[in-house]
């Protein structure tokens, strides 16, 4: 028998804002523990909550930019459950009128098809502190509690169990990413728990309409752990059909390390969270100006993006897709454009040079000490032939190195290529003069010697002579 | 002069011009306390020293000329669910008791920045759960007319306090009755602003939606007075309103000729007290002497404001109080396991009407009832709401008993809870609203103990409110009656 899997991801985003979702403590990773604390994120008796204008702004921008229907009025509920993390005691959540509803994302897959994939819902969530265990701060056998993640601004993103395969899985939270950080709703750093998976795992019979039963898998902190963990679950629950048994619903947690999922608990054991609505937050009402004006503020979202660098420039797709997939990439690609309007000379010199900068450094795009002005001026110095293809790599690492310019490093520097017809015939004139054998070998048409002579005349400029120029008049003179 | 029988606003102006000092009027009521708070149990805290202190740093000031507060010198006394920082506030349970909060509330910001000085923290029912006061975990409030009756509840210690003058003026607050009802029961006046009207910020949630501070005044003119300080928008508690009035204290005016009072028809059944029944009827009289229409009206879904009431305010118990877990602050059992944290500090820490009201609304929120019950409740309190609405159209303000009852014998209802929730029927309609409601002095049983008379007004009608209830208080002097 055939197996389906089907796949439905909840994503949670730390929002990018100064202060946390109900107090104004800042949300600055990295603090010493308990520093960004007050009475509002501690739960303390008395303490009430206010919510941040900013986080309801940042979600709204998360729903624009995946298309979502914003709802003018959305609550408040409490998920109510015990844990020391958690101060009051309840989770301020949006369980019964989110802000967001529908939406959709569309991934492409390695063998190029395209796949929409439609979001249930997104809504706004506060995080819990954490527990720090053991003796790096204090006693081995206790456990502390941090608070300074303790009311961090989340939005709970939940597709539609629409995905079929691990890859689907991998490429729609590599996508949601990217409209995210186009958005500039979240840094989105897996690695610092600021994006965060749940995935909900189910296989049937191919053909069946029903869904079987579901299998939520928690803990997977990368996107590649995303696709392993989903794959090994698949596997595992068609393992579990194939020899006669039958699925529990449940939660498991993948282990990075054993590359597998394990049981956490089972649904006899899951909580019931006594939602309900929060009577310390209004309904939180949107007006329509303030969604219209959100939309404005919006950049171009990386589907659009593309499909006008191939349009408009006429970049081949890959260029284009890899372009596109940061917001700075393809901002520093434009803004290199308006220097130099060479789309494909500009494209490669980013896509070869300046990304692997990128990459070998870990850093931003536009952290690399070159701007994209004067990357466009080094592509045109190139393009016009002021210095050749190699002195422009050269150029690259000094321009890496200092900052500067290119066209204060060319001039100081001496580089420009000698352009000048009547010096570069004079140099020809006194190379040809100063080996006449080989002269007249190539008058009678051995053409091989051309190089012998582009490689004296060179010498003779010190490199600096332009080597297209430098054929045509050597081919004038000895003809 | 007799201190004791001033107003606020004869009170601020003996202090401005330096006929009594601060000093004098908060050693008067210290000396008070120390004297009679043994037998009364009002307080659980009384700051004498930083009363002291605060008082003489306002008389030196006078002294030197300088600018004070609007109403420096004043002495006021707090419930003990409302956070102070330099005092502890236990919510008279062993949960929080020696707990010091690391924040003030906005409404002692409120008072300090007006001058008040703050005698100390007041007995109630263990976090504002009970209506007669003897659920506090400490100690049992008395009631100052007789000494073995009940002072009312959950503001026990606010009521008994302003009522034997250990105090001129107390906060209290208000969730089904919790102002009004021991007002009632001690022969002071106490109000029930509109939901919103003061902020909530520091003041410990036992149903966020109901829950009201307000006033425990001798007069209904202290308590304008004490709420021209109050009525401040706070922009930390969502849920405060905008609005600010001006000066409840200067527009009180007793001309009400034309008030409309609505006197509901289904209110005065044989259930109630016949001295509290003939009591009302008399102030019906009062008001139309001083030339209120009286109009019939109904008040259709009464009866099913105290079912509604439990269902909503028990669930917002369950989950507000679930915060005292013995983790962050307050009591800790003594056990390392994490459940046992859980379930043997709460088992041990919380009082027994405290736990019975957090089972049952954990009971209605729970997924197989939510929709039974709490969405239901929440159905039932819009068809409330619509009765109100719909009485307004035809009156100003409604007139009616604050309790079926005058104040009990200790012990005489804690044996039949039923009795005792029914106790709060005249009054949680009126939170579940959300307007304004007052309890004033009416008159007084064969044995001599008070009764109340209740006034509702809509949202935010306040100065109708007010002015109808010190109209009353001029007409009569139910609440010059000193306890022998």
């Amino acid at each position: 028998m055939q197996f389906e899997p089907v796949i439905g991801l909840e994503v949670h985003v730390q929002l990018d804002t100064k202060s946390k979702i109900f107090c104004s403590c800042s949300t600055k990773f990295g603090a010493e523990a308990n520093n960004h604390v007050c009475p509002v994120c501690m739960g303390l008796p008395g303490s009430m909550p206010v919510l941040n204008k900013e986080v309801v702004n940042q979600a709204i921008r998360a729903g624009l930019a995946l298309g979502c229907d914003i709802q003018r009025v959305s609550t408040f509920d409490r998920k109510n459950y015990f844990y020391p993390d958690l101060p009051t005691a309840y989770q301020k959540t949006q369980m019964y009128h989110p802000i967001c509803i529908g939406g959709t994302l569309t991934i492409e897959t390695e063998k190029g098809e395209r796949r929409t994939i439609n979001l249930t819902r997104i809504h706004i969530e506060e995080d819990a502190g954490k527990l720090v265990h053991g003796e790096s701060i204090g006693a081995s056998d206790s456990s502390y509690v941090d608070l300074n993640r303790s009311s961090m601004p989340l939005i709970e993103i939940v597709s539609n169990p629409e995905m079929h395969t691990a890859e689907e899985a991998r490429l729609y939270m590599q996508k949601l990413r990217t409209i995210l950080l186009y958005a500039g709703v979240s840094d989105c750093n897996m690695e610092e728990g600021s994006m965060r998976c749940d995935a909900n795992i189910s296989i049937r019979p191919v053909g069946e309409t029903k869904l079987g039963t579901r299998v939520e898998i928690k803990n997977m902190n990368s996107f590649r752990n995303v696709q392993r963990a989903v794959e090994y679950e698949i596997k595992r629950q068609e393992k579990v059909l194939r020899e006669g048994g039958s699925l529990r619903q449940e939660t498991r947690l993948w282990d990075n390390d054993k590359q597998i999922t394990f049981p956490m608990r089972s649904k006899e054991d899951a909580h019931d969270y006594r939602y309900f609505p929060d009577p310390d937050l209004l309904p939180l009402v949107v007006e329509s100006d303030l969604i219209e004006s959100l939309r404005k503020g919006l950049p171009e979202m990386p589907d659009s993006r593309k499909a006008r660098f191939i349009d408009q420039y006429g970049l081949p797709k890959q260029d284009a897709e890899l372009l596109s997939s940061e917001r700075s990439y393809a901002d520093y690609y434009e803004e290199a454009l308006k220097t130099l309007n060479s789309p494909k000379p500009v494209a490669n010199w980013i896509m070869s040079e300046v990304l692997r900068v990128v990459n070998d450094r870990a850093c931003g795009i536009y952290e690399t000490g070159i701007t994209p002005a004067n990357l466009a001026l080094l592509v045109q110095s190139v393009e016009d032939g002021t210095i050749s293809g190699k002195q422009g790599k050269e150029l690259f690492q000094d321009m890496l190195a200092s900052g500067r310019s290119p066209i204060d490093i060319i001039k100081e520097k001496g580089l420009a290529q000698v352009s000048d017809t009547g010096a570069l015939e004079a140099i020809v004139k006194s190379v040809i003069e100063a080996n006449p054998a080989e002269a007249e070998r190539f008058k009678q048409g051995d053409k091989k010697l051309v190089g012998f002579f582009v490689g004296q005349i060179m010498k003779a400029s010190q490199g600096k002579a332009n080597p297209k120029l430098v054929n045509d008049i050597l081919m004038k003179v000895l003809s | 002069m007799d201190i004791l029988k001033l107003s606020l606003a004869e009170l601020k102006s003996a202090l401005d011009s330096k006929k009594v000092t601060a000093l004098e009027v908060v050693n008067l009521y210290l000396d008070r306390i120390e004297k009679h708070d043994k037998d009364i149990k009002a307080f659980l805290h009384v700051a004498a020293d930083s009363a002291r202190a605060e008082a003489k740093r306002y008389d030196d000031m006078r002294a030197k000329g300088e600018m004070v507060p609007p109403c420096a010198g004043i002495p006021i006394a707090l419930k003990d669910l409302i956070v102070t920082k330099d005092m502890p506030t236990t919510c008279a349970s062993l949960m929080l008791k020696d707990y010091y909060s690391a924040f003030d509330a906005k409404i002692v910001e409120e008072l300090k920045e007006a001058g008040y000085i703050i005698l100390g923290k007041l007995n109630m029912d263990q976090f504002a759960m009970g209506s007669s006061g003897e659920t506090s975990y400490f100690q049992k409030t008395k009631n100052p007319w007789d000494l073995t009756k009940v002072p009312g509840g959950s503001s026990s210690g606010s009521a008994a306090a302003v009522a034997a003058h250990l105090v001129p003026v107390a906060i209290g607050s208000d969730t089904g009755g919790s102002i009004r009802q021991p007002a009632g029961y001690c022969g002071v006046v106490g109000l029930k602003p509109t939901y919103g009207r003061v902020s909530r910020r520091g003041a410990v949630a036992y149903s966020s939606s109901l829950d009201q501070l307000g006033p425990i005044a001798k007069t209904m003119e202290d308590a304008a007075f004490l709420m021209d300080t109050l009525s401040q928008h706070d922009e930390l508690d969502p849920t405060s309103c905008a609005q600010v009035p001006d000066s409840f204290h200067k527009n009180l005016n007793a001309n009400i000729k034309g008030l409309r009072l609505g006197l509901p028809k289904n209110y005065l059944t044989d259930d109630v007290d016949p001295e509290v029944k003939s009591a009302v009827l008399a102030a019906v009289e009062v008001y139309k002497n001083l030339g209120a229409e009286i109009v019939e009206i109904e008040m259709p879904h009464a009866d099913v404001g105290i079912s509604v009431y439990q269902m909503i305010a028990n669930a917002e118990v369950s989950s507000n109080l679930a915060k005292f877990d013995g983790i962050e602050f307050g009591y800790r059992a003594d056990t390392n396991d994490l459940n046992k944290i859980y379930s043997q500090t709460r088992g041990e820490a919380l009082g027994v009407e405290v736990k019975k009201r957090i089972i049952l609304g954990t009971y209605i929120l729970q997924i197989d009832q939510y929709e039974e019950f709490y969405v239901r409740a929440m159905k039932i309190r819009s068809l409330i709401r619509q009765d109100y609405d719909n009485a307004f159209k035809k009156c100003d303000l409604i007139i009616g008993p604050t309790s079926s009852t005058p104040a009990f014998d200790f012990g005489g209802k804690s044996r039949t809870p039923m009795e005792m929730y029914l106790n709060d029927l005249y009054t949680v309609s009126l939170n579940l609203n959300g307007s304004c409601g007052v309890s004033i002095p009416c008159g007084f049983t064969k044995v001599g103990m008070p009764i109340g008379l209740q006034l509702q007004g809509d949202m935010y009608a306040e100065q109708t409110l007010f002015n109808a209830a010190h109209a009353y208080q001029n007409a009569t002097d139910w609440h010059k009656r000193e306890i022998l």
